[in-house]
């Protein structure tokens, strides 16, 4: 099934592209009704600036390696995301800000929701994999991104001053690990 | 799931899998759900984290295009609204601990010079020729802004550009310092040291400082008496030297 992307399918387009004009836009349009929603429940504006910018990268990622496709207007869906983000980030903070979140009117379809759940699932599981990747050795993530870089595994070897066959033998082992590593922490299987 | 089984996942999705091997291969995630969990799981790690490799650059462009935005329209506009959290929120015996640690971390700390007292690094401002201006600035910034397993990995890109470069080695081996990745720091600044370049003698005292991070201290004494007075950083050593 073809998704239709609403017109404001732009932004997402902007992200990737870089389109200066639209990235301002963004922010002209949509970022004093985040900020004060944040400022209201106990942020400041440093906080509002990070939950913004964050949530645009996740969107960014998503439509790099996903294919995001926006299929309801911008603003409900990124306000979601943004309360959420912020919303979290309150909770994960132990320090127990007294602070009584205010719920806002703003409508939300089922759609709106869907798609920023799929956001949410998406940035949750691309953050453990980034994760667990850092926390690989120091040679498994050179020989990885070297694959990732240089595309034919002759190259890699070649840079590495290995052969071919060792360099393809340790890029399985090293995907290997990092999937155990992946499947072995606890965040997987709340995913 | 075995070292096989990876290399099996590698050869299939690169279309290396014929004949009866990629029969086999098909009916197994056909029937085996954890086979097949597995793979997908694979093409979607590897897809994930290729693709953040490849696109470090452009996102961390458009990090510093969003950062920009945000200081316009949300920090320049806002009311400042600093977050107070007062001393009696916290329960007394908190407000004790707290006050035992600054203590115990003063000791602690007075005994002996500190790495972060002494590693003031120089600005990173690259000025080679033929190198792309993208590349440069994305190190300077990474560099300057002390991200340095960002800015590793820029200067390595420019290094297999200019492998000769002693500014660019000298710069790496301060990154790999502040990584501590401490060996690796440690054999590029030798070879700065015994070259001919203006960055000599910075490197001997980047050396000492290596040894001062690892509380190696005497060994960092050993390297301090080693800069020679013309040196710019004579005087830092020296002041280095009396507090060891």
């Amino acid at each position: 099934m073809n998704k239709i992307p609403h017109e404001d399918h732009k932004y997402i387009e902007a992200l990737v592209a870089g389109n200066d004009l639209l990235l301002r836009e963004i922010y002209s349009r949509f970022s004093g009704k985040i900020s004060s929603y944040i400022l209201s429940n106990g942020g400041n504006a440093e906080d509002a600036q990070d939950v913004i910018q964050e949530t645009l990268i996740t969107l960014y990622h998503q439509a790099k390696e996903k294919q995001l496709v926006l299929t309801c207007p911008f603003e409900a869906y990124f306000f979601l995301l943004c309360k959420r983000k912020w919303i979290n980030k309150l909770k994960s903070e132990k320090q127990n800000r007294q602070v009584t979140i205010l719920e806002e009117s703003v409508s939300i379809t089922d759609e709106q929701a869907e798609l920023a759940e799929e956001t949410e699932l998406f940035e949750k599981r691309t953050a453990l994999f980034e994760a667990k990747f850092k926390e690989l050795g120091q040679k498994c993530k050179e020989l990885l991104e070297k694959t990732f870089l240089l595309k034919s595994m002759e190259k890699v070897a070649e840079a590495l001053s290995v052969t071919y066959g060792y360099a393809r033998k340790k890029k399985s082992q090293c995907m290997a690990q990092l999937i155990q590593m992946i499947k072995g922490s606890e965040e997987y299987y709340q995913l | 799931m075995d070292e096989r089984d990876y290399i099996n996942f590698e050869k299939y999705l690169n279309g290396e899998l014929n004949g009866e091997e990629l029969r086999d291969f098909e009916d197994r995630l056909q029937t085996d759900e954890e086979f097949a969990t597995e793979m997908e799981l694979y093409k979607e790690v590897e897809h994930t984290i290729s693709s953040r490799t490849v696109n470090r650059e452009e996102k961390n462009r458009l990090s510093n295009t969003l950062n920009g935005l945000g200081q316009e329209y949300i920090l320049a506009s806002a009311p400042q609204k600093k977050k107070v959290i007062s001393l009696f929120n916290y329960k007394p015996w908190m407000v004790a601990a707290s006050i035992a640690v600054i203590i115990w971390v003063s000791v602690l700390f007075n005994s002996h010079p500190r790495y972060n007292d002494y590693a003031v690094h120089p600005v990173l401002e690259i000025t080679v020729r033929g190198i792309s201006n993208d590349a440069i600035t994305l190190a300077e910034h990474d560099f300057n802004s002390s991200d340095y397993s960002a800015a590793l990995q820029d200067i390595n890109k420019l290094l297999l550009q200019q492998p000769d470069n002693t500014e660019l080695l000298f710069f790496k081996g301060i990154t790999l310092l502040e990584l501590d990745r401490y060996a690796e720091s440690e054999a590029v600044m030798e070879t700065i040291k015994d070259g001919a370049s203006v960055f000599k003698h910075k490197a001997v005292w980047y050396l000492a400082l290596n040894k001062l991070k690892q509380k190696q201290y005497d060994q960092c004494k050993a390297i301090l008496k080693e800069i020679p007075e013309s040196a710019e950083d004579y005087a830092a050593a020296q002041k280095l030297l009396k507090k060891l």
